[in-house]
């Protein structure tokens, strides 16, 4: 069989137009779906809006409610959400400019995995060790609504429902954020992955 | 007067085939198929005004082709139950004159690495192998050895 031969007429009878495809500048602003990296790049800033948003929240609490218990909770949440912003923000601008199709898009694809990841897990852990605090602090927050914290926190059922409600929350709001960062950025993550593996066994094959 | 827009439509018009042929021989369902068109479109639009017309223009487009599915490319859906069903989605299916040699090579290309298909498409395309080296990121000589090793295998899936 001549191959070259074959080629040409498959491209003949597959691949070549049979009429005139009569594009028009409106079809090819008509993209059906944006870059697994575009949808990166704006979770992450929809994630630092959330952010925005409940630390605007934690601080007017923090001045509503003095009790130093109450502070202290939600000072500490403060600062994280405020380090973790200032984080994000610097995460964001460092990723690299999404590349036009006509450049080298591995080592982009590479650094916005490698990058987003590794900032993924640093919310993870960082978060592991903020939901207590959290859920301390709305516990404190409740109590003050209906009650004299200070008396309330002298009885031992008290303290056993609030030691209870921190061990079952701090779980369930792992196990819930996870979630959450697995459909905002694990499947895309987990996309670009497949690609840059397939990209990087052809190197490795060629 | 020529606008960027008019240039830019007519060389898609020239050369759509190959866009046709990169999504045709990296995906198999049709709705990807389809999507992935239009979207190797949209990139190439808004790469274009990069294009500095220092490669030709169908060098150029192979690049935005292959990038775009290799970033763009999800799991692939569930297949189509008929291959050739999925030929005549968006274009005609070939015609029953076309040699059952042109299909067997179609099917033998699909069944290369993804790597090789891209390497042996520009080849049978007419590219040199400095031209395929510019577009892939290899070596000419990577090229020309990689490709005498593709052919042999080529030939020995479509003699077996």
């Amino acid at each position: 069989m001549d191959i070259q031969q074959e080629w040409k007429r498959l491209n003949e009878g597959r691949f070549k137009p049979g009429e005139p495809t009569h594009l028009a500048v409106s079809d090819l602003m008509r993209h059906p779906k944006q870059s697994p990296l575009a949808i990166l790049r704006r979770n992450a800033k929809i994630n630092m809006g959330f952010a925005a948003v409940f630390l605007a929240g934690f601080c007017v609490l923090f001045v509503l409610f003095p009790h130093p218990y109450i502070r202290i909770c939600f000072g500490v949440l403060i600062l994280v959400y405020l380090a973790a912003l200032l984080f994000t923000t610097y995460k964001l601008r460092h990723l690299p400019p999404i590349p036009d199709m006509g450049g080298a898009v591995l080592p982009v694809m590479k650094a916005y995995h490698d990058q987003l990841r590794a900032w993924i897990d640093w919310q993870e852990k960082v978060a592991l060790f903020i939901y207590p605090v959290s859920a301390a602090g709305g516990a404190f927050l409740g109590i003050t609504t209906e009650a004299d914290l200070d008396t309330m926190l002298q009885k031992p059922a008290v303290l056993w429902i609030l030691g209870i409600a921190v061990v079952v929350l701090t779980p369930a709001a792992h196990w819930l954020a996870r979630w959450m960062g697995k459909v905002a950025f694990g499947k895309y993550l987990d996309q670009i992955k497949t690609n840059i593996d397939l990209l990087e066994k052809q190197e490795q094959q060629l | 007067m020529f606008t960027d827009e008019h240039v830019f439509l007519q060389q898609i018009e020239a050369n759509i085939g190959i866009v046709r042929k990169v999504v045709h021989l990296y995906v198999e369902h049709p709705d990807d198929r389809r999507d992935l068109q239009q979207e190797i479109l949209y990139q190439a639009w808004k790469a274009f005004p990069a294009f500095q017309g220092l490669s030709k223009f169908s060098t150029w487009l192979y690049r935005v082709s292959l990038n775009t599915v290799l970033t763009f490319r999800k799991r692939e859906r569930r297949h189509a139950t008929d291959p050739l069903e999925s030929v005549g989605q968006d274009h005609p299916a070939p015609e029953r004159h076309d040699s059952d040699n042109a299909e067997r090579l179609y099917d033998a290309i699909r069944q290369l690495k993804e790597a090789e298909r891209a390497l042996i498409m520009l080849h049978l395309d007419g590219f040199g192998n400095d031209e395929i080296a510019d577009i892939t990121g290899l070596s000419a000589n990577n090229v020309a050895v990689k490709l005498h090793r593709i052919k042999n295998d080529l030939t020995k899936r479509l003699n077996g």
